[in-house]
């Protein structure tokens, strides 16, 4: 069975969605920790390697002979503040999309983290949804604040 | 089956909660939730009666306790999938917070 639009309602959609106040960071500076591969790296836990533009590859080894992850960046958009990767483990099929942003708010920088589920990513840029488990569409939507 | 009282039954943190001990933890019948967890038993029901409801857990009636299992299996994915990515970032946005900390190392 094929879910597409008319299947909505049945297909798993989740993300996780943290943020961080960062009272003593002005958005410049935390920009650099974003985008910067051994800032982003210091923080992640691992090594990262980064081409920063759209389409650029990204990959990070995590520390300790941890896994590996590889993807690419989708935006990298400096004005705006906002970068987003997609990355995978290699025994994935499918990648989630990571969104970081960075806002100025009077109390400091605020920085946003949104790790999209791959049923959601698949949903987000429109390819039909396959069906899990036996039974016909078994999976709900699921919108976590 | 229609998304609204899936959506709506996952729209209390105390019923996600639940979701995610049952799928962590396995099957558990109201009284060991309640023994878990900060609420009381009759809580516990209601929030598993919602979740019955929206078709996230079934029942089986065991002796003279009921025990709720989490249904179906792409969701037991999606609730793991929450707490393990969830508990990823709050680690790594600490290691951040860290960074920008007054005693800030480097």
């Amino acid at each position: 069975m094929e879910l597409g639009k008319a299947g909505r309602e049945t297909v798993v959609i989740h993300s996780v969605e943290r943020e961080l106040l960062l009272p003593d960071a002005e958005p410049d500076e935390a920009w650099q920790w974003l985008i910067e591969p051994e800032h982003l790296g210091d923080w992640l836990g691992g090594d990262v390697e980064l081409d920063p533009v759209p389409g650029g590859e990204f990959r990070i080894e995590f520390d300790h002979g941890g896994e590996e992850r590889t993807g690419f960046v989708e935006e990298l958009d400096e004005e705006e503040r906002r970068f987003a990767f997609w990355w995978r483990r290699p025994e994935d099929e499918l990648s989630t999309r990571v969104e970081i942003s960075l806002e100025e708010t009077d109390e400091g920088t605020l920085v946003r983290v949104i790790e999209t589920s791959p049923m959601a990513t698949l949903d987000l840029i429109g390819i039909p949804l396959p069906s899990r488990g036996a039974g016909g569409p078994t999976a709900l939507a699921v919108a976590f604040a | 089956m229609s998304g609204e009282p899936v959506f709506s039954a996952l729209s209390d943190p105390t019923r996600r909660t639940l979701l995610t001990r049952l799928s962590e933890g396995g099957p558990a019948t109201a009284t060991q939730l309640a023994a878990e967890l900060p609420i009381s038993r009759q809580a516990v029901l209601k929030h598993l009666e919602a979740l019955r409801e929206a078709s996230l857990v079934t029942s089986a009636r065991e002796g003279r306790e009921v025990r709720y299992t989490v249904t179906p299996e792409p969701l037991a994915d999606a609730v793991g999938w929450i707490a393990d990515v969830g508990a990823q970032w709050d680690s790594r946005l600490a290691a951040l917070q860290a960074q920008f900390s007054p005693q800030r190392t480097k």
